[in-house]
């Protein structure tokens, strides 16, 4: 079996604690596919750390004892405490696409407003936000399948990535007749409302549901590893499209 | 019997669950302890992907609570004891695998018997 290179963050840590007499590649495997099944932190360290100890005394490789990683880890048959479900998948994705409107909106109506001028709203704008509204729900329920492909033939989903992204850019170069013409200001004004309440919404989520960042944590660890990994999560699913969006205004100040 | 025998993987499907129950049962154990007495049974080496789904699947149902403790020097190890419910699950299945085998032999020797000219 080949063995990655890069190791997450998630098994370096557990190197230490839990899988130091395991083959990084396979333990990182193991992980990986617990991690798909939404298994939780602990139950994960625990599986690898029996892993580590049985090949620790007998002597034998993860590979010979226990076979192909992945088989093993659905073998197991832990519980799930990720809820992975459309509908949880949903509550997730619902504050980032309000950030998305936002900075969808904000972005031209920012332009004509330093231009003085109206902020316009083409028919292929309302169309690709309709296209992408349709693509988010319609994979929210596939996500188990989305993420394997990310990570087992990232070339291929790269390719399928592509694809809506060229659609969702060819509908707004298509279809340029004006839709709607508004006050830039009031434009904005929406635009930023949109932008807060899905961040504020997005960060009430992540307080409310903490297990979105759960640990892996090894069973008898002497002392328990912080990182700052985990509190990084809300900020970097709340905090990218804000981010961008500054990053995009600030770039067309700077060129202008 | 000889140790080294190999058992069908059919035959040692059906029976691996009450052995490892049985095991269990002489006080809390941990996984590598309960596949070196399965091969000291003269059961052949039972791979850890095969042990330790079934000793989860244990431990789901209730049948065995699990602690961790140090290991001699080494890694951890994951001890598991028979709950009332798992001696339970073993008496009766014990006493079904006895009723089964006796069964078998007796119709495997009635027919091997029978086909003797």
């Amino acid at each position: 079996m080949s063995t990655p290179r890069n190791h997450s963050w998630s098994l370096r840590h557990l190197e230490r604690q839990a899988a130091a007499h395991i083959d990084p590649g396979w333990a990182e495997a193991m992980l990986l596919e617990l991690r798909l099944l939404g298994v939780g932190g602990a139950r994960i360290g625990a599986a690898l750390a029996e892993v580590d100890s049985h090949c620790a005394e007998s002597g034998q490789t993860a590979e010979e004892a226990f076979g192909d990683p992945a088989v093993y880890a659905k073998s197991l048959g832990l519980p799930t405490e990720d809820d992975v479900s459309p509908k949880a998948l949903a509550w997730i994705a619902a504050p980032v696409l309000v950030q998305v409107l936002g900075m969808l909106l904000l972005l031209p109506s920012f332009s004509a407003w330093r231009a003085g001028d109206l902020a316009r709203f083409s028919t292929g704008m309302f169309a690709s936000v309709g296209l992408l509204l349709v693509l988010v729900f319609a994979t929210i329920g596939r996500i188990e399948f989305l993420l394997r492909m990310v990570l087992q033939r990232p070339r291929v989903a790269w390719a399928a990535g592509m694809a809506p992204l060229t659609l969702l850019v060819a509908v707004q170069i298509l279809l340029r007749t004006n839709a709607l013409q508004v006050p830039a200001a009031w434009a904005m004004a929406l635009a930023l409302l949109l932008l807060a309440a899905g961040t504020v919404w997005g960060l009430a989520w992540h307080r409310t549901h903490p297990t979105a960042a759960d640990e892996v944590v090894a069973p008898l660890a002497q002392s328990p590893y912080r990182s700052w990994a985990p509190s990084i999560v809300p900020v970097l699913t709340t905090g990218l499209v804000p981010l961008a969006t500054a990053a995009v205004l600030a770039l067309s100040l700077w060129t202008a | 019997m000889d140790a080294d025998e190999t058992w069908p993987s059919d035959w040692l499907r059906g029976v691996l669950e009450l052995c490892v129950l049985r095991v269990i049962a002489d006080g809390p154990t941990y996984g590598y302890a309960i596949a070196t007495s399965l091969a000291d049974f003269g059961l052949g080496s039972v791979k850890g992907g095969t042990l330790y789904p079934l000793l989860s699947r244990f431990e789901s149902a209730g049948l065995v609570s699990v602690e961790w403790r140090a290991g001699d020097g080494g890694p951890g190890r994951k001890y598991y004891r028979l709950t009332d419910a798992g001696h339970s699950e073993l008496r009766v299945g014990a006493s079904r695998w006895a009723r089964f085998t006796d069964l078998t032999r007796h119709a495997i020797a009635r027919t091997t018997t029978e086909d003797t000219p």
